[in-house]
């Protein structure tokens, strides 16, 4: 037999070679073979003894594994198994459940082709969460306060972390409600798309707008959602623990505090340009709002969330630095990607956002209860004069 | 809100597969992402995370032997990403060895038995870091007790090749450990 390969070798020693005994018997005869067995086993049982080392003390017991499938949740069925039972189910409910199973999960702490944006849309709800808990009043009623977007802040975030900044807060409770970017639909006209969102759509001038583009928008419409976060202290704890604090404690009434961010109605005007690409983005809605159900004291949610390690310290630092958290929403934004100044737009005070890659621009601002941003490959001086004709 | 009215339906069909798959697999899987992000609550939500993946993925419909090695070959990568998205990663290896404190260590080290473990296990888990990440992936899987043809399929390369594979990834496992294991004996 000819000297084996140090692959070969390597199997011949875990007893996974093709053919053991001819191994056996050729490193037996040949020096140079044995020699290098006798290296590849060396270090074998380095990394044995090793790995070894980082061995559990034992593995999860059974009813530890029942309990991690059913931490992991009953809504989560198989596809196949869905799509059976959505046929059973009326309609009405088939397509709730699609939507809750698509919305609720997977865009929320798995990575897909659009997770990033996914990811995006998340973390301004979970910056809406750590600012949006004024205290108050009607502690009677269970509402302590409302938080309204009236002015807005950019936060910096990594984008490259988002996901982990979206798996934290699912580790500090739960979360519930439409998490996906922004489900929308199509509608006729403006009537129609103000009828749906409930306040009028403003149309921009059409000499305001930049030459090229269609005249007549395709308008979407995306309904109201409702993000509800209910604080557990149990997880909270084990979130601490699992971050090396497991002194401090969980302050008594912030377990089970709901946050709700109310996420408004919005209409989206897309002007294209002569070869069907979309120019020019009109986005407008009503403010986000947010309230806090439950016994606690809302300053003392927010001051818990943003004290808790584990949390991106900038972004942390950016959220204790708004003065006015009460009424300003956080606009996350991925400091590489994306440069922005505050700004006067028509009229009110606002951001104005470039990509640092030249890509485009877009303004966001508010006037009159209604948030408004316009967007696209286009120069900050275009978009501010579409500005200037909304509303 | 909407999870409590799910959870009242019964299993059946490729659901109760889900179910017993999860059963069955998630222990050794924990085990092998406990190993490499050395917490044991942070090993549960990774190994949740790739059972969220699988549920819509068509390998759900594969024979179990693929379906593991696809859960484990998930597994391993998103172990891999949390300890890389963190800026300083050596400094959360180091933590990743304390945390082993609460629910690692062997009760029956005693206290300075601890410590040592769970600096040996920083320590090596230093030098896992230090190797290419294939070679990583089939050294923690051979010496967490994986088959040749196991590994070959969740590092989706030949039964032929793991051995040349794993020859490789432990003599670099040895050059990287034993220097810090020197530095360790200087100090």
């Amino acid at each position: 037999m000819r000297c084996l390969s140090e692959g070969e070798l390597r199997a011949f020693i875990d007893v996974q070679g093709d053919d053991q005994a001819a191994a056996e018997a050729h490193v037996a005869a040949c020096p140079a073979c044995r020699a290098a067995a006798d290296e590849l086993r060396g270090n074998a049982e380095l990394a044995a003894a090793a790995v070894g080392a980082l061995r559990p003390a034992r593995l999860p017991a059974a009813a530890e594994t029942e309990a991690a499938r059913g931490r992991l949740g009953a809504a989560l069925l198989p596809s196949p198994a869905g799509r059976q039972q959505e046929q059973s189910r009326p309609p009405a409910a088939a397509s709730g459940r699609r939507a809750r199973l698509g919305s609720l999960w997977r865009p929320a702490w798995l990575p897909r082709p659009r997770g990033r944006l996914a990811a995006a849309a998340l973390i301004l709800v979970v910056m809406v969460g750590l600012v949006a808990t004024p205290a108050g009043r009607g502690a009677a009623s269970g509402f302590l306060a409302q938080f309204r977007s009236q002015r807005f802040a950019v936060v910096t975030f990594d984008p490259n972390r988002a996901e982990d900044s979206v798996a934290a807060l699912q580790q500090l409770g739960t979360v519930s409600g439409d998490l996906a970017g922004l489900p929308s639909s199509e509608v006729a006209s403006p009537a129609e798309a103000s009828r749906q969102v409930g306040f009028a759509v403003s149309l921009p001038d059409a000499g305001a707008l930049p030459s090229g583009v269609a005249r007549e928008p395709r308008i979407h419409v995306s309904p109201t959602r409702q993000v509800r976060f209910t604080l557990q202290a149990a997880k909270v704890r084990d979130y601490l623990r699992a971050h090396g604090d497991a002194g401090t404690a969980v302050p008594p009434g912030l377990d089970g505090a709901t946050l709700v961010v109310n996420v408004p109605a919005a209409a989206l005007l897309e002007y294209r340009g002569a070869d069907g690409t979309p120019r020019l983005l009109v986005g407008q809605a009503r403010e986000v709002t947010a309230t806090v159900e439950g016994a606690a004291s809302v300053e003392r949610l927010r001051a818990f969330l943003l004290d808790l390690p584990g949390l991106p310290a900038e972004t942390v630092r950016q959220l204790r630095a708004i003065g006015d958290w009460r009424n300003t929403l956080p606009l996350p934004v991925p400091a590489d990607l994306i440069g922005w100044r505050d700004a006067r737009i028509a009229g009110s005070d606002g951001l104005l956002l470039s990509d640092r890659r030249g890509l485009g621009s877009a303004a966001i601002w508010q006037r009159n209860g209604r948030i408004y941003g316009v967007a696209g490959p286009l120069r900050q001086a275009e978009l501010l004069r579409v500005a200037e004709t909304l509303g | 809100m909407v999870w409590v009215d799910e959870r009242a339906e019964p299993a059946t069909g490729p659901a109760r597969k889900f179910d017993d798959l999860f059963l069955r697999l998630y222990p050794r899987l924990h085990d092998l992402c406990r190993r490499v992000v050395g917490d044991g609550f942070e090993a549960e939500d990774v190994v949740q995370e790739a059972f969220l993946r699988l549920a819509g993925a068509p390998v759900l419909d594969r024979p179990e032997e693929e379906v593991g090695a696809w859960l484990r070959r998930v597994c391993l990568n998103l172990s891999y990403n949390r300890l890389r998205w963190e800026r300083r990663a050596r400094a959360r290896l180091e933590r990743a060895g304390r945390l082993e404190a609460g629910d690692g260590a062997d009760p029956g080290d005693g206290p300075l038995g601890s410590v040592l473990r769970l600096e040996e296990q920083a320590a090596v888990r230093r030098a896992l870091w230090a190797l290419p990440e294939r070679q990583r992936s089939c050294l923690l899987l051979r010496h967490s007790g994986y088959s040749y043809a196991e590994i070959a399929e969740t590092c989706q390369l030949a039964v032929g090749s793991v051995g040349v594979l794993l020859a490789r990834a432990e003599r670099a496992f040895r050059d990287a450990y034993q220097p810090q294991d020197d530095e360790g004996a200087g100090t």
